[in-house]
């Protein structure tokens, strides 16, 4: 009997080195030529030196802001091991399907080190929250680049290490600049904005939690030319507020979340809520994009969302047409795809 | 001697009320509530403000405080020890596996997540008393025992549901629900626990006797013919369904159950059968004066736990050295 379970064992074993043998041909194939031979010394985002030696080939990577990235970078067929709850992902099924049937790895709360082993990359990376299991790969001679893409100028230095790794500067750069070029044409247009809206944010959980001046999402509305009204907050993320404090507030604009778990419907239909501006004249939407990804945290293609937000508070400064126009262009350089105009919240 | 002091309850009781009605994040004067009610105030917002928002919340917190606290009483009546809270043959535990689990696999909706949180409370309770019977010498130790396991287990479950939970929205919503808060009180939620919570205050009020003689310990009440594990079961399912009707819209909020007898026993060193309505009142006043402070102290929203186990820890420190004092 033990013999037999032996058996089996090494002949899976062995199924699943020549798989890898075989993918890994597969992606060489497909994969552009990269910086070559050499190793090169990047700084990851906790600060850490990590050495990185040769072509990267494989990656691992364990956050769902970096595999998304990896596509825009033109990288999406040398990942093989991905973050868990794939496919929650819209994009990922749009452009890069392959991405759902690849193992899953780990998820904010934990990575398999093991399963990452497993898969032999050449690199790993994972996001600043798993920074603890940074040891147990270095143990393992696994070269692994901390990120921690949580603000603006996180993410532009963020985009810019994930470049140098995986050999797509030139992609990255052109990333860095469009992102750089759409927010100074975007404050350039709002800044003298005298009528700024009144805007609420809600979050995923709970129509009654919003953002804080600490995170992104205020400064989107900011440069976009609205007027955050929970701008006070300023400690903590997603922060939870009484009904009464909205109807006070008394926004002229509501937006929930793409990845919000309640329905406008209900926010609309709530005796309570009958009253607040942006209610009674149906200014409530969702920020886009809830068919490929968030746009209102630093997402690779979140640049978008301050196109979207500005077409929708200052349709005067920015129509939608040049929104729609602009959208389907960076989706078309960055990620190859074509995209609808429901897939731009519209 | 009660009747005068039941009266002063409810007196402070409605002028908590009245300060419930009339703080808030937006602003009411006086003026403007008095003319609210008369009929002829100006501004809907504020009307509309004034009835759906703060009056259902302030309505909702009275009785969530008053069926809580009286939950308390019971449990430590029947127990025979006052550090006994509702939560001892894991109710408020049953309810978290239930919420957590409408939140994370079922979307959390608010109608499931407040059918699932009632449903595991009760099951959690009818599994403990169950496990209890294998104790056979003593019953009361058999039901914490079995109240520590189901506590252990739910608590296993509901790690292990976090684990896997988004981090962007179902973390948030879980823990925010384990902290508790009224700030999605309506007065749908109203009509749906009110008359259910009135019924069973009602039974166990025509009970309070029979709960009486439990306090004199299992040989007692049954050499004075009362059928000792009939009542008891009764009993603990009617004080457990109590805070399970709680608990499914407000989420937990710890304290309240355990801290609300020991204020009425400084008050009045009566037995639950005059102190029946005095526990309802004071754990009503509790939260009510908790809540006020969870939605006015900060423009954001304090998770009402955090208060009531604030004041809780301090009013009991208050209780201890005062009783120790009386000793000596």
């Amino acid at each position: 009997m033990i013999h037999l379970r032996k058996r089996v064992i090494s002949a899976m074993m062995a199924l699943v080195m020549v798989l890898t043998i075989l993918t890994g041909c597969a992606n060489n194939q497909k994969s552009e030529t990269n910086s070559g031979e050499e190793s090169i010394v990047v700084t990851d985002q906790i600060g850490r030196e990590v050495k990185i030696e040769g072509e990267v080939k494989n990656i691992v990577s364990s956050y769902y802001l970096s595999s998304s990235l990896l596509i825009a970078l033109g990288k999406k067929d040398n990942v093989v091991g991905i973050e868990l709850k794939a496919d929650t992902r819209g994009i990922y099924k749009k452009v890069a399907p392959e991405f759902l049937d690849l193992p899953g790895v780990g998820s904010g709360k934990g990575i398999n080190v093991e399963q990452v082993a497993k898969l032999d990359p050449d690199v790993v990376i994972i996001p600043k929250k798993l920074k603890d299991s940074v040891e147990q790969f270095e143990q393992l001679n696994i070269p692994v680049v901390v990120i921690d893409p949580e603000t603006l100028d996180n993410f532009i230095d963020f985009v810019e290490l994930m470049g140098k790794v995986v050999g797509a500067e030139e992609r990255s750069k052109a990333l860095i600049e469009e992102y750089e070029r759409i927010f100074e044409e975007v404050r350039e247009l709002t800044k003298d904005v005298k009528d700024r809206p009144t805007v609420y944010l809600s979050s995923g959980s709970d129509f009654l939690r919003t953002c804080t001046s600490k995170m992104y999402q205020n400064e989107l509305i900011d440069i976009a030319g609205g007027k955050n009204v929970s701008s006070d907050l300023q400690d903590g993320y997603w922060q939870a507020i009484s009904a009464e404090q909205l109807v006070s507030w008394n926004p002229e604009k509501i937006f929930t979340v793409s990845y919000a778990e309640y329905a406008n419907e209900d926010i609309v239909n709530d005796v309570r809520f009958k009253d607040i501006e942006a209610i009674k004249n149906g200014e409530i939407k969702t920020f886009p994009s809830k068919l490929l990804e968030p746009w209102d945290y630093p997402t690779p293609s979140s640049i978008l969302g301050v196109l979207w937000l500005t077409s929708q508070l200052h349709p005067e400064l920015y129509s939608e047409e040049d929104y729609v126009k602009e959208a389907k262009n960076f989706y078309k350089t960055y990620f190859n795809m074509d995209v609808t105009e429901e897939e731009l919240g519209l | 001697m009660n009747k005068k002091k039941f009266w002063i309850v409810l007196f402070i009781l409605i002028i908590c009320v009245i300060f419930s009605a009339c703080l808030g994040r937006y602003t009411l004067s006086l003026k403007d509530i008095f003319s609210i009610l008369v009929g002829n105030h100006t501004s809907e917002v504020e009307v509309n403000l004034f009835y759906n928002i703060r009056l259902s919340r302030t309505f909702l917190v009275v009785i969530s405080g008053g069926a809580l606290a009286l939950s308390g009483s019971i449990f430590q009546t029947i127990f025979r020890n006052p550090l006994v809270s509702p939560d001892v043959l894991g109710v408020s535990s049953g309810c978290s596996v239930g919420a957590v689990l409408s939140i994370v696999l079922l979307g959390g909706g608010v109608i499931i997540t407040q059918s699932m949180t009632f449903l595991f409370g009760v099951m959690v309770v009818l599994f403990s008393i169950f496990l209890s019977r294998f104790v056979k010498n003593d019953r009361i130790l058999g039901l914490v025992l079995a109240g520590i396991v189901m506590g252990s287990i739910a608590s296993s479950i509901i790690m292990m549901l976090k684990l896997v939970a988004d981090p962007n929205s179902h973390l948030q919503a879980i823990e925010f629900w384990l902290m508790g808060g009224f700030n999605n009180a309506t007065w749908s939620q109203f009509n749906i626990i009110f008359l259910p919570i009135m019924l069973i205050t009602v039974i166990l009020y025509l009970l309070r006797y029979k709960i009486n003689i439990m306090s004199l310990g299992d040989e007692e009440a049954k050499s004075l013919g009362l059928n000792v594990k009939v009542v008891r079961i009764i009993v603990i399912l009617l004080a457990t369904l109590l805070v399970a009707l709680v608990v499914s819209f407000a989420g937990v909020v710890s304290w309240v159950g355990l801290l609300s007898p020991h204020i009425v026993k400084m008050y009045s060193k009566d037995d639950i059968v005059n102190n029946f309505s005095l526990s309802f009142l004071t754990g009503s006043i509790l939260l009510i004066v908790s809540d006020v402070l969870a939605r006015t102290l900060f423009t954001i929203e304090l998770p009402i736990s955090i208060v009531t186990s604030f004041i809780g820890a301090i009013f009991l420190i208050i209780l201890l050295i005062k009783n120790k004092r009386e000793a000596l």
